[in-house]
Formats: structure tokens, sequence, C-alpha cells
């Protein structure tokens, strides 16, 4: 058990239990007198009644009381019940090929360590019920950083936490939250180098086989290929945050991208990465890249998976800076994760509140007593 | 709060109020002994009641009819009775609510023992005067006979205004001149005052049968207070009171208290001391027990 306060200023507040105390110091001045008939045989005492001394305990006791719950009410006391924290937990990113069963086995009884599939909008499932695994919703870091938040707000006992993730998270394990339980990582390859989603794509139509192939070659769904502004609108709806705004744009000017090829018969002599990375530049957010057609890059398959490299690095750069705009985001979400103490703060300060009505009671009842 | 209800005079009236001195005008009336004297007018007959004295009942009358009925005289001189009320504001100070569970002042209470005695006069046929006596609101009811006069009078003790202070007898003319005969006294005050026991003096010296009514209430008798600040009623100056001071508060009211019981009795003045918590009936009757022959004020 421990007691904390959340606006502490008020602890001048306590400064106001003088008050009460003058009141009653200077109190027989102005206290209202009894009327009583019998004066000529009281005995002359004028020296007695001169010195000024507290009036009433009792009463002085109350007010003070009762200043002391406002002024503690103000303080918003929050009673923390420090749990201890002995839990381990293994967060396995769905995109890593899922445990075995021997694995699974191993975790659950060897180290009392529970291992949870980490799964997207917060929600946690136990192993066994594993939800599905598809790179799409698994890759939202972001929502990842949030559950971090969430496990630490839910989970008052969870000590230490391995996260198990691919590469392409790895990136926002560097900018990890303050979290009350220590997090340690693991990067795990992923058994298909996918992006967290696919790459939207839309151009010509004879650049279609093209990133076909390079499907092919990555063992998934690396380029998404959008043929018509069907397929554009059904793509930015999936993912609202990209807006109707495909990731790469072929030939096209008039439409804004992240990366733009510019299909142009320029005669390429580039053999080397360097000469590549000079031959585009930077308009804005958007890369230029300057292709050849689509003929000469069937022709050249090196260049076509250079090209297509640098585009997967800068479109992943700029998901990073994406990441980067949200931590703003992050930080101000982490002041409004709702502390788990909330409700005995509230219940506290409306304790101290109710006290001090009953206390306020109690002395003007004992004040209207004694006149 | 008046204590002065129907139910209290009903009580009140059967009593007699015995006259202690022998006073001029005094020849005739209930008393035993002197009700077939000279110069007594018949007035009527009147139902025995049990208490009536039984040298009263008219036995010629009762052989007649079978019944008994008692021979009521009509005086045609009395003894009047001035009934004396200090309504200075000191007289305000009210009964402890705690022992008597309502709230009323010395005033009121002395009001209903004076209402008392006016009814027992009344119906002894004596002339019952009124004085209220005040430096600020004086009243002054002459005495007189009749129901109608005693409900005047009866109604002018329920409502009572306290206020200013005791006079000095020399200041009350009116009534100095309206109390020229002989006459039974009755002053109720807190005695507290020094005018008080001028006013005793007074009426001693005028030759009437005097009695002091003394009221003090609990916060008197015992001052039960904390450390407070005391003011008077009467402009005294406010003085703080601490517990220590009450053993002297309590010798200095005692040693007055005798002094003026010794000079009451060294003067034939009456002197009952009433505490305002008991009821008003328990002083009558103790005030009359007093007077009665061999009673304690037969001193």
């Amino acid at each position: 058990m421990e007691l904390s306060f959340a606006s502490a200023a008020w602890a001048w507040g306590l400064l106001s239990l003088a008050l009460p105390i003058l009141i009653h110091f200077f109190a027989s001045r102005d206290q209202q007198p009894r009327r009583f008939a019998g004066m000529r045989f009281l005995p002359e005492g004028a020296e007695q009644g001169r010195a000024r001394r507290i009036s009433d305990w009792l009463l002085l006791l109350l007010r003070m009381l009762l200043l002391a719950c406002l002024v503690a009410a103000l303080m918003a006391p929050t009673l923390q019940t420090t749990r201890v924290r002995d839990q381990q937990w293994l967060l396995r990113h769905p995109a890593l090929p899922a445990l075995t069963s021997a694995e699974q086995a191993a975790l659950a009884s060897g180290t009392a360590t529970v291992a949870y599939w980490l799964c997207p909008h917060a929600v946690l499932q136990p192993l066994s019920a594993s939800c599905a695994a598809s790179p799409e919703t698994a890759a939202e870091n972001d929502r990842f950083l949030l559950d971090l938040y969430v496990l630490a707000a839910r989970e008052p006992a969870l000590a230490a936490l391995t996260l198990q993730v691919p590469p392409q998270l790895a990136s926002s394990l560097l900018r990890l939250p303050a979290l009350p339980f220590t997090v340690s990582a693991e990067v795990q390859p992923i058994a298909t180098p996918t992006s967290p989603l696919p790459w939207s794509v839309f151009g010509p139509a004879d650049y279609a086989p093209l990133f076909a192939a390079a499907n092919r070659a990555s063992a998934g769904e690396r380029w998404r290929w959008l043929q018509t502004e069907q397929d554009l609108a059904a793509a930015s709806t999936t993912d609202a945050s990209r807006g109707a705004m495909p990731d790469v744009v072929i030939g096209s000017d008039d439409r804004r991208a992240a990366v733009r090829w510019h299909d142009q018969p320029l005669p390429w002599q580039i053999s080397r990465y360097g000469e590549l990375e000079q031959a585009f530049h930077l308009e804005g957010e958007a890369l230029h890249l300057r292709v050849a057609n689509a003929a000469a890059l069937h022709a050249e398959p090196a260049r076509l998976a250079l090209l297509l490299q640098l585009t997967d690095s800068w479109l992943a750069r700029g998901q990073l800076r994406h990441h980067e705009d949200s931590r703003a985001l992050l930080t101000r979400l982490s002041a409004a994760v709702p502390a788990s103490t909330g409700e005995h703060e509230q219940a506290l300060r409306s304790l101290l509140l109710l006290a001090a009505v009953l206390l306020l009671v109690a002395e003007r009842g004992l004040a209207h007593a004694r006149r | 709060m008046t204590l002065i209800t129907t139910d209290f005079l009903a009580r009140m009236r059967r009593m007699n109020l015995p006259v202690r001195r022998t006073l001029p005008g005094f020849s005739h009336g209930p008393h035993r002994g002197q009700t077939r004297g000279a110069g007594l007018e018949f007035s009527e007959y009147r139902r025995y009641e049990p208490g009536d004295d039984l040298r009263r009942i008219d036995w010629k009358l009762a052989a007649r009819s079978d019944r008994y009925f008692v021979r009521e005289a009509e005086r045609d001189s009395q003894v009047p009775v001035w009934l004396l009320l200090d309504v200075s504001a000191s007289m305000q100070a009210e009964a402890d609510p705690a022992l008597t569970g309502s709230r009323y002042s010395k005033a009121e209470f002395g009001a209903a023992v004076l209402a008392a005695i006016a009814m027992m006069a009344a119906r002894q046929g004596d002339a019952v005067g009124l004085a209220l006596l005040s430096d600020s609101r004086p009243m002054l009811l002459p005495a007189r006979r009749g129901q109608r006069e005693l409900q005047r009078l009866i109604a002018t003790l329920s409502r009572l205004n306290c206020g200013g202070k005791l006079p000095l007898p020399t200041e009350a003319r009116a009534l100095a001149g309206l109390i020229r005969t002989r006459s039974v006294c009755l002053m109720v005050s807190d005695f507290i005052d020094d005018s008080s026991l001028v006013w005793l003096r007074w009426l001693a010296a005028g030759g009437h049968d005097v009695a002091a009514i003394a009221l003090d209430n609990r916060d008197e008798r015992e001052l039960p207070f904390a450390s407070t600040l005391l003011e008077g009623f009467e402009g005294e100056a406010r003085q703080p009171y601490s517990p220590a001071q009450r053993a002297a508060y309590l010798h200095n009211r005692e040693e007055q208290r005798a002094q003026w019981a010794r000079w009451c009795r060294h003067h034939q003045v009456q002197w009952q001391s009433c505490a305002i918590e008991s009821s008003p009936d328990e002083v009558v009757q103790s005030l009359l027990r007093a007077r009665a022959p061999g009673g304690a004020a037969w001193s």
C-alpha cells in the first residue's frame, strides 16, 4: 500500500489549518456572551479572563480535521496496491512462424512463462487460440506500441516481457516507451520476407508481369498490382492511413505517390548501386526513379531487382518516418492511458469529501450546542 | 410560554390566602372564627365542598334541605392584596429547559404565582392590585374587587414585557399614592439588586403584611458553566468567567441571601426563596404553608 498525491501543490493548503487555531485563540474576545443575572456576586477576576486561551479543544479539533480532509481531497490522493510483479510473458509476432507444440509445451511448463500472440487492436489471445497470422494485421507498429501500454495498464503482475519480432519491427523496439516491466526483444527471421503490407503499384499494364515475377521471387505478396481505379479505391479502404494513394506509380505524373517510376527511354548504363543512386532525385516526399521501358527491364533482371530494392527501402523509410510522426501521439497516449489506481483515487477522494461533510455537520451541531 | 393556564388557576382557586398580621381593615372574612362577626352582610349560599370549614355550614339549612350549604359573606371592609412583580430586565432569566422541559422566564413564573394569589384573594373577596415594577415599562392596576378586574389582572400577568431596571420606591409615586391602607403585599423579584431590598424596607415601614418571593434559576444557584463570557441583563460590564470563580461566587451569593433573609425575619417580612425550576403549585403551597398559623413565617 502506497499513498501518493497527484496534485501535491495543494499541500500548501495545509497552512489553512492555522486558521481555526487563530480563530480559537482570539475567540474569547468576540465570543457570544452568556446572559446571567447574578453578576454582582461574581468575584473580581479581571486578570483571569484576559489571558487568551484556546477556547474549545473539541471544536478546534473538528474544524482542523474538516480543513485537513478538504485539503487532502484536493490533493487527489491515490492509494496504490503494489502487487508483486512475477509473471513473465513471451509475445510472439504472428508474422513469425508458429511455434511447434513441443516448443509451446516447453514454454508453458518450464519457466512458467506464458506465451501469447501479439495481435492487433490490443487483443491478446492465448497461444492455443492463435489468431490469423496475416502480415496485414500484424504490421501496425504503432498499434503494437499501444498494445504495450494497454498491457502495462491491464496486467499489474507482469514483470518481464520477451518480444519475438520480425526484423521489420526491430526499429520500433528502439523507441519503446517507459514501461513498468522489463522488455527484451529477440529479432527472429521471418519466413517470408514480406513487408507488413504489400506495396500497392499503379501503372501501365505491361509492367504487371514484372511485379508478379517479383512476388514470386519473394515468396509472398510483396507488391500488389492495381489494374483499375476500383482496385485503387479498394486498396485505400483497407488501409485508411495511406489514403487513396498508391505507393508506387509508374509513368503518370499527375498522381500522388511515394515512389514514381518515370518511364523514360533513357539508355542507362548502370553497373553499380551508387550510379543508380545518383540517377534518382527527390522531389518533396516522392522518389523519382527513372526507369527504362518494361521490355528493357525484362531484359535486365539485375537492374529490375535493384529498382525494386530501392523502391522497397524507400517505402520502408517512409513508413518509418510515419512512425516518427506518431511518436508525439504516443507520448500523449502514454499520458492518457488510465492508471490502474483510478478507481481507488475516486473512492479515496469521495471518502474524504464524505468525511468532510460529516465533520461539517458535527462541527455545526457542536457549535450550536456550545452557544 | 405562559404558565398561567386555566387548569392551574382552577387548582389555585381552592386555596385560602391567610393574613398574618392583624390589619386595621381586616375584621371578617373567610378566616376561622371571624366569619360571623358584626357588620357581616349575608351574600349567598354556596354548596359545601370538602375542605370548607365545618363551622361555616349552615346547619339550619342542612336540616331543612338535607344538603350542606356554606354561608358566603360579603364584607364591606377588606384587606387589599397588592401584588408587586419585578419586571426588570433581569427577570428575563430563564429556567433551565433540561430540568423543566419548557422555557419560561422568572417573570413568567412569578406572574403565575401572583395569578394564583390573585385568584385566592378574589375568591375571598379581597381587592387585588397589581404593580409591575420597572423604570422603563411600569404598569399599575389599582386594587379593586370583582371578576372583571381579576380577569384584567390575570390578562396583564399573562402578557409581560420585561425591561429596564427595578426603580426605587421613591420613584414610584403613583404606587405610593395607591397603597394607603395597610394591605397584604407580595413582592416577586430576584432580589439581587439593592433596590429590591429598599422596596421591602419601604413596604415593611408602611406596616403592610409583606412577603418577599425571591426567584432564582439553576444558573444562579449552581453556576454550571465552563469558562465563558458572562453578560448581565441590565447593562453590567461583561466579565469573563472561569470555574475557579465558582466557589467565591457561591459564597458571595449565600452570604447575601442569608443576610437578606435575616433582615426579613427581623422585620417580620416573609422571605420565600424559590427555584423557578419547581412548579408554581409547589411555590404557592409552600408560601401558604408558611403563612398558615404556626407556619414558618410566624416567627
